[in-house]
């Protein structure tokens, strides 16, 4: 088999470029082939740079013959359309902003522009992030490894479109799951940074205290490549860190493997698919097999910090959203139900959820105490079909694939998704957690992991095939 | 302690000027009273008094690489 242009990582496109076997343009040429093969089913893509992506590769392939070459000169990339892009349509997936043009960039995407990033598409999202699967504006972004199952959300169209060979990284978002759970259900690698580490400046809001921004690659180290671009101080995220960058690519390898990780048992390992726990084991082996000592650790305590997050999440989405209350009944049907029960939590009961956020954070430090990492299944199960995600069908989704992901969000920590296996075709998740500010840590683990696994090398037939069959 | 009921939601929403249909509203008491339970162990838990665990605690926790203050 060939492989396209379009399936190198970004880490491999540059060595290309560097060496003069492709060029940016040749590798626009094959994203923009792959897209016009594959779209039409997995429908990724909510606006296409196609003629501006070319015209700007172009630039980068000059840049590269003059050596003046930035950290990501020529790869293409893509962003979530909750993102804002100056000059570019930003809809939010919602029909409330279907003809929005921004006049100002948000911080972490002027920083791939300004790094030699090529934006080459805005990609598909729930509506305003949690509006669900069907998006009935926009239509269901389809998961490229079997169209009949959801990519998982938000970020469905980064997690499709990354997964599909369209371009080798997206930045997603996170409030409660949504890089990381279209990672796992994609079979990619997917960041949810420590939070303020990725500025938020510029990204439609669902609940500041829990929304963060971050890459969603096909390796671990893109996505160190990703983080060293995009993170940083922006004065204009009153929350962004104001800790310097660390050497995220350099930190891949400057360590020697070993240490403890702590597995998550108890309610994180609860009502968890079977299969899902198999690859799971698998893959805390090949944690083993590394170096690293497995052992068992609870925090007793998630279940509070889940509806604490919750307490926290609906003010915040109320006060961020509520000119969309009275017209709560036109928008997607899980956004709607989460905007409906936006009003009922007293000012007690968030500030207590604010409050109790440093018990948790507490507990969770006890848990990594003497530890380079915790341990949990990436989802609860594979992806679903999109014809089960449906009435009742729809809100049990929401509980149950929120549940290994929304605590991390309130505690602030890093998590990490990458592909463990597949189950009946589609793909399972390892996911790593850290301490605040550990990222690097945590992608220098998921990077040993992908050095004696194949699993992120997997990809779906679509994309090996370049088209739809 | 008492739990609502969609009167008591009913007002919560009447005294912000917001209005939802009655499903909306039966599904937004559902989803409240499922986490009833884990709400009232969340108020419940003993919070300082004396040593501040105010929003911005949480926030420096982060900042300072999960070492508290």
């Amino acid at each position: 088999m060939t492989t396209e242009p379009c399936d190198l990582t970004a880490g491999e496109m540059i060595d290309g470029y560097r060496s003069g076997s492709f060029s940016p343009v040749d590798v626009v040429e094959s994203c923009l082939r792959r897209i016009d093969a594959t779209d039409g089913l997995i429908n990724a893509v909510r606006h296409l740079r196609g003629d501006d992506a070319l015209a700007e590769a172009a630039l980068s392939t000059d840049r590269w013959a003059q050596g003046t070459a930035r950290p990501l000169e020529g790869v293409p990339f893509g962003l979530k359309d909750i993102i804002a892009t100056a000059g570019v349509p930003t809809t939010g997936g919602s029909a409330l902003y279907e003809d929005w043009v921004p006049t100002e960039s948000a911080a972490h995407a002027d920083r791939l522009v300004e790094a030699g990033g090529v934006l080459i598409a805005k990609l598909e999202t729930f509506e305003f992030a949690c509006g669900g699967p069907e998006n009935k504006t926009f239509g269901a972004v389809r998961n490229p490894w079997d169209p009949a199952r959801t990519t998982g959300g938000s970020s469905s169209g980064s997690g499709a479109a990354v997964a599909a060979g369209m371009m080798p990284m997206a930045i997603g978002t996170d409030t409660g799951g949504s890089i990381r759970i279209p990672a796992a259900y994609c079979g990619l690698t997917g960041l949810k940074p420590t939070y303020g580490r990725v500025p938020r400046h510029g990204v439609m809001g669902l609940s500041w205290t829990l929304d963060h921004a971050g890459p969603m690659t096909r390796t671990a180290a893109d996505a160190a490549l990703m983080m060293s671009v995009i993170a940083g101080h922006d004065a204009r995220d009153a929350y962004a860190s104001k800790r310097p960058v660390p050497d995220y690519v350099g930190a891949l390898d400057a360590s020697s493997p070993g240490g403890r990780i702590g597995r998550l048992r108890g309610w994180f390992e609860q009502d968890v698919d079977p299969e899902v726990l198999d690859r799971y084991e698998t893959a805390l082996s090949d944690l083993r097999s590394l170096g690293y000592e497995v052992v068992d650790v609870d925090v007793p305590d998630a279940g509070i910090a889940a509806v604490a997050a919750w307490q926290v999440c609906y003010p915040e989405t109320l006060s961020l959203h509520a000119a969309n209350f009275s017209v709560l009944d036109d928008r997607d049907e899980m956004g709607a139900g989460l905007l409906a029960a936006t009003p009922f939590v007293s000012a007690a009961d968030y500030l207590r959820a604010l409050r109790y956020r440093t018990v948790f954070q507490r507990s969770l430090g006890t848990a990594l105490a003497g530890k380079v990492a915790l341990a949990l299944p990436g989802t609860a199960s594979p992806a679903p079909r999109l014809a089960d995600l449906t009435g009742p069908g729809l809100g049990n989704w929401l509980a149950t694939a929120v549940r290994q992901h929304i605590p991390f969000n309130y505690a602030g920590v890093p998590a990490l998704c990458v592909p463990s296996g597949l189950i009946d075709g589609v793909p399972a998740s390892l996911q790593l957690v850290g301490m605040p500010h550990d990222d690097a840590a945590l992608l220098a683990i998921a990077h040993r992991y992908q050095g004696i696994t194949e699993h992120h090398l997997a990809r779906p037939s679509l994309a090996v095939a370049g088209g739809v069959s | 302690m008492t739990t609502p009921d969609e009167s008591t939601f009913r007002a919560i929403l009447e005294n912000q000027g917001l209005a939802l249909s009655d499903e909306r509203l039966a599904q937004a008491l559902e989803g409240h009273l499922g986490m009833r339970a884990d709400l009232e162990k969340l108020r419940a838990v003993p919070l300082s008094y004396l040593e501040p665990f105010e929003p911005g605690t949480a926030l420096q926790w982060i900042e300072q690489g999960g070492i508290a203050s």
